[in-house]
């Protein structure tokens, strides 16, 4: 901890009472102040500050401010704390502030020149900028006239106006730069050959800053009524490069609306790709009007593909039904990127027309991505599902799958009786993208025949979605019971090839009051003769509702599997399970216990560091002296170092003062056993602790 | 300037299809052969000590600080070093920039590169006022430029994922969320380290202090964002350099990219007691931590703090907790169903997300207006602690209502001749 933060905490306490607030008096204060400054607690004072602008502290505000002018002036008083008090005079300060800080802005040294103008540019009070106005109309050095030029213009101090315009033609770069900015923010009449001019003066610097100022006046213009002034500049932008470019036409759509709208256009045939690519932006800025679309529609005919495709987009913006014909029109386009634009489009249109033609690009197979996105923001939900339900059974395989994705947004109504249909097509694509649609649309009623669906699936890729849209929907079953009672009667009654997968969905819907109907399908599962089912068993107790029940099955088929994958995935779900384990339980002697049994059953078994590392992983979150013997005796092993370590110190920190004689030994087998130079100092400085409290 | 009225980019473009016939076959005829030099996007670095270093579009042609040991070599620009970033600005064969400086530098240097025509990734925290975090939104938008705010969380799966579920409204309608504490009641202090020598070898001093007060140089200040982040001249602590990385992935789940919350409130000890609590037009809250939201205590215990959430999201038919990394809780328990299929949208990380975006000219996840609503949080987090009193935000007109004090700390005063 460094000096400075040391003497602040420090003297923390001791000026807490400062803070109170029933001292008030004008002599408390400035004791107040006065004590914090002494301390050089500027921290806790301007804490003190900010607690002065509460309603109705004005008084203690402005007594604030006169004790840290007061220090100012003081011999003792360091000079960076000095700073540091002008400073909170710009942040806190007003009217009373002002005399003392313009009396600072001849001083030598910028520590207070500059701070004080600082000050003096954000007080709010009118008397600030009278201040700077006086100070300017004496300064003579360049340097100087344009700070205070400066802090007058970010003030926005249309007072300045006249000092602005003179030191607007003068030949110091920094003066008339600051000169321009200040007649930028302030003017109300257009002076746009001293703009012009200073486009021209000085280095490249000084120039594009004299543009910049050149874009503000403008906006400032129109923002003043003075549209047609505010106009001619932004048409003088447009040579100005691609950035001024953009933000002149971005004015002239402010300024001039639908008036402009055709010399936008103009102006955006054959420009930059990053002027095109705001087009959309620029048409925000005008109001809707049937003129602007067809304004639009006919420009579009001659337009370049990159500007083809940002005006298909301003056409969706409109959503107007004239423009309608051109998106159409723009759908048969060569040009994939202006096609993909327009389908994109038709999503904003509240038309039979475009609905039509959003199923047909998607039974075309075309542009079935930009199709399938605005199928998501159509208005015309209830139509496209009547043309997708039409064209489903005349479609080919593939041709299908975009229009069952199609249906997931439609109405549940309609939708998902076609779906649950389609989760029995003969391609496994559209049964799988069935499934997933389902998903998203399918409302509970749907889900018994979903689970029958799932039931009948025998491709393993189709039954993990399914699996998972089953959940999905079996989680909008409100009653707990009604989610596992179909999965458990299809079960019963034999399950056909979809049996896995109804185990897995067992475990995702299922909870603590309904697991016991379905523990006895999956227990069975576990002994059966084919893999498949001993897998979807291990998979089901992995993600179970509940860990107590499980977690000896688990065990014991990472035994009986041992050294084949299916052990290894029982181990892992074992593994998981004591950590489901861990954060049902509260933490008690009894807890810790259990937990370090099962974790030094699991690791008897484990072959890999992998599962080593698991239960490790779970033992360091034990704060008991086994589970720190049983991760000692790991601290040898350098696959698992790393963890070991790491679990170990969790454990001793939580134990060293209750168990120091099992914490000590394992701390110095840590410290003899890690490479790593921060280990060694963490458990040297804790060995150190435990030492000094013996 | 009539100089500049074609980029390079432009330029060779231009030139390209003037002479097309004979010299330019598409790459894809060719294969995977270089890149033209009309597709190669061209950046430069300012600021070389911070993460946003590492951040470049295909070929960074300068790098800049005002640290001459940061800049391995002494300034030349024939060998693409420099002290000033104007210099850089001022270089038409560099289409984007990445700002990594010191905070009190960020929201001019941003500003000055979206006006000078550049695509612009700019470290967080962009900004130390309100007035800052406009400015370069406004910016960006005036000049038509991409921006990408280096927050970083917003890439991540699990949050876009959850972004994906509330659009879709899987959670109804959100009526209430909370975000894990990353130093949201950290605030910016005054800086009191005492006058040292400085080697003049070592940097120029005026110009790292930029539009800062002027002080006398330390180097304990320059050690890094951790140093000169927590001193009001130059950055806000972590209620700003920490809190935005979650607070800008909650805001973006939550799916505001132009609406802010207009009401703020501190803690009262009563009504209120989180750090900050932010209320939005359409009745949703935020607030900072999870204290009183309706959520079983098994699930709020796995609620912790820091850079990468958790964040809690509350709508009227389910519920969410994540991390950046992780989903944590959920109710009801499939609403991640479906993460493992997600394409998310943004899924190139934050970089080459700018990256994509420079060429495509869309928005990246974190752009101007998303930016800006995120600073928004982390100021007005700032400003309602340090009035110790609720505030009123008109996003119309872009202040406080009836408040002079706190629309006084929305902006702050800069050294000549700095300004946004």
């Amino acid at each position: 901890m460094n000096a400075i933060v040391l003497r602040y905490v420090t003297s923390l306490a001791a000026s807490a009472a400062c803070l109170c607030p029933t001292l008030h008096a004008e002599e408390a204060i400035q004791q107040k102040a006065g004590a914090l400054i002494a301390s050089q607690n500027v921290p806790l004072l301007a804490q003190l500050c900010e607690q002065a602008l509460r309603p109705g502290a004005e008084k203690e505000r402005a007594e604030l401010c006169k004790a840290l002018i007061a220090h100012v002036g003081r011999e003792d008083v360091s000079p960076v704390v000095k700073g540091e008090l002008l400073t909170l005079l710009g942040r806190f300060g007003r009217a009373e502030s002002v005399d003392f800080l313009a009396g600072l802005l001849p001083h030598a040294d910028p520590l207070f020149h500059t701070r004080a103008v600082l000050a003096l540019q954000h007080i709010p009070s009118e008397e600030a900028a009278a201040a700077l106005r006086k100070a300017l109309a004496a300064a003579t050095e360049p340097e100087r006239r344009a700070a205070l030029l400066h802090a007058l213009a970010l003030r926005g101090d249309r007072a300045s106006l006249p000092q602005f315009l003179k030191d607007a033609a003068s030949t110091s770069d920094a003066v008339r730069t600051a000169a321009l900015l200040g007649i930028a923010r302030v003017a109300d009449e257009p002076a746009n050959a001293l703009f012009k001019a200073g486009m021209k003066q000085g280095p490249e610097t000084a120039r594009r800053e004299a543009t910049n100022a050149y874009v503000l006046h403008a906006d400032r213009l129109a923002k003043v009524g003075k549209r047609q002034e505010a106009l001619s500049i932004y048409h003088e932008l447009l040579g100005e490069g691609a950035y001024a470019k953009a933000a002149a036409l971005l004015g002239m759509a402010r300024a001039g609306g639908a008036a402009e709208v055709k010399a936008i256009l103009e102006s955006l045939k054959g420009a930059e790709r990053s002027v095109v690519a705001i087009t959309c932006d620029i048409f925000e800025h005008i109001p809707k009007s049937g003129a602007v679309v067809a304004a639009v529609c006919e420009h579009i005919k001659t337009a370049e593909p990159t500007l083809e495709v940002r005006l298909l987009e301003v056409l969706a913006r409109h959503a107007d039904p004239a423009g309608l014909a051109t998106v159409l029109e723009a759908t048969k386009d060569a040009n994939p990127a202006v096609r993909a634009a327009a389908v994109g489009a038709l999503g904003r249109f509240d038309d039979k027309r475009a609905a039509d033609a959003l199923v047909a690009a998607l039974a075309g197979g075309k542009d079935t991505a930009a199709a399938l996105r605005a199928v998501e923001i159509s208005p015309m939900k209830s139509a496209l599902a009547d043309g997708l339900i039409v064209a489903l059974p005349d479609a080919s395989g593939a041709r299908r799958v975009p229009l069952v994705q199609a249906l997931r947004v439609c109405p549940a109504d309609k939708a998902v009786p076609v779906l649950l249909k389609a989760a029995e097509d003969a391609d496994a694509a559209v049964r799988g993208e069935a499934f997933l649609a389902l998903r998203r649309v399918g409302d509970p009623s749907a889900y018994p025949r979903l689970v029958e669906r799932l039931a009948e699936e025998a491709n393993e890729q189709v039954q993990s979605v399914g699996v998972t849209a089953a959940a999905a929907l079996g989680a909008r079953v409100k009653d707990p019971s009604g989610r596992t009672a179909p999965v458990v009667a299809r079960l019963a009654a034999g399950g056909g090839p979809g049996r896995p997968a109804l185990l897995v969905l067992l475990s995702r819907v299922a909870t603590e009051a309904t697991q016991e109907a379905g523990l006895k399908f999956v227990r069975e599962a576990l002994g059966a003769q084919d893999e498949r089912l001993r897998r979807a068993a291990i998979e089901a107790m992995a993600a179970w509702p509940d860990p107590e029940p499980v977690m000896d099955e688990l065990l014991g088929a990472s035994k009986k599997e041992r050294e084949t994958p299916l052990g290894v995935l029982a181990l892992r779900a074992y593994c998981r399970q004591i950590g489901a384990l861990i954060e049902k339980r509260a933490p008690s002697e009894a807890a810790h216990k259990e937990i370090v049994r099962r974790c030094s059953q699991g690791m008897e078994i484990a072959a890999q560091p992998a599962e080593k590392i698991g239960f490790l992983s779970h033992l360091g979150r034990q704060p008991h002296p086994d589970a720190l013997k049983l991760v000692a005796g790991h601290l040898d092993d350098p696959r698992v170092k790393k963890e070991a370590v790491q679990a170990a110190w969790t454990i001793a920190s939580a134990l060293h003062k209750t168990h120091p004689d099992a914490v000590r030994p394992v701390l110095e087998k840590v410290r003899a056993a890690t490479e790593d130079k921060q280990w060694k100092s963490r458990v040297e400085q804790l060995l150190r602790t435990m030492e000094a409290t013996k | 300037m009539g100089q500049r009225a074609i980029s390079r980019r432009e330029l060779l473009r231009s030139a390209a299809a003037a002479t097309a016939t004979v010299s330019v076959v598409p790459r894809h005829v060719l294969g995977q052969g270089p890149m033209p030099p009309s597709d190669v996007i061209t950046s430069a670095n300012i600021g070389l000590g911070g993460v946003a270093q590492g951040v470049g579009a295909d070929r960074v042609l300068a790098r800049c600080d005002v640290r001459k040991d940061k800049l391995k070599g002494y300034p030349d620009p024939k060998q693409g070093r420099y002290l000033d970033f104007r210099q850089v600005l001022e270089r038409d064969d560099i289409d984007a920039i990445s700002v990594g400086s010191a905070e009190q530098w960020h929201a001019i240097q941003i500003v000055a590169a979206l006006r000078a025509g550049k695509d612009v990734y700019g470290e967080k925290p962009m900004s130390s006022t309100i007035q800052e975090a406009a400015a370069i939104r406004d910016a960006a938008k005036r000049h038509g430029r991409v921006y990408q705010h280096g927050t970083q969380r917003t890439s991540d799966k699990p949050v876009q994922f959850a972004r994906e579920l509330v659009r879709r409204g899987e959670l109804g309608k959100i009526v209430a969320s909370g975000v894990g504490n990353c130093g949201h009641n950290e605030l910016a202090i005054p800086c009191l380290w005492p006058a040292e020598p400085v080697h003049p070898d070592m940097l120029d001093w005026d110009l790292w202090l930029g539009p800062a007060p002027w002080r006398p140089f330390n180097k304990a200040v320059m050690h890094g964002v951790l140093a000169w982040h927590q001193y009001i001249d130059f950055g806000r602590n972590m209620v700003n350099g920490g809190a935005v990385h979650p607070n800008d992935a909650v805001r973006h789940i939550l799916g505001y990219e132009r609406e802010g919350p207009v009401e703020i409130y501190p803690p009262d000890g009563k009504e209120y007691k989180s750090i900050t609590t932010w209320k939005y037009a359409d009745g949703a809250f935020l607030q900072v931590g999870f204290e009183g939201l309706p959520i079983p205590e098994e699930a709020r215990r796995r609620l912790g703090g820091g850079y990468e959430g958790p964040y809690l999201i509350i709508g009227t038919k389910g519920k969410l907790a994540l991390t950046c990394g992780a989903f944590i809780w959920a109710d009801p328990p499939g609403l991640w169903e479906g993460y493992a299929e997600f394409d998310p949208p943004h899924k190139l990380g934050h970089g080459g997300d700018w990256r994509t975006c420079i060429r495509t000219r869309e928005k990246p996840i974190c752009n101007e207006d998303a930016a800006y609503q995120t600073e928004f949080l982390c100021h007005t987090c700032e400003i309602a602690q340090r009035l110790r009193r609720p505030l009123k935000w008109d996003p119309v007109k872009e202040e406080f209502i009836g408040d002079d004090e706190a629309n006084r700390m929305t902006s702050k005063p800069y050294r000549a001749p700095w300004h946004l």
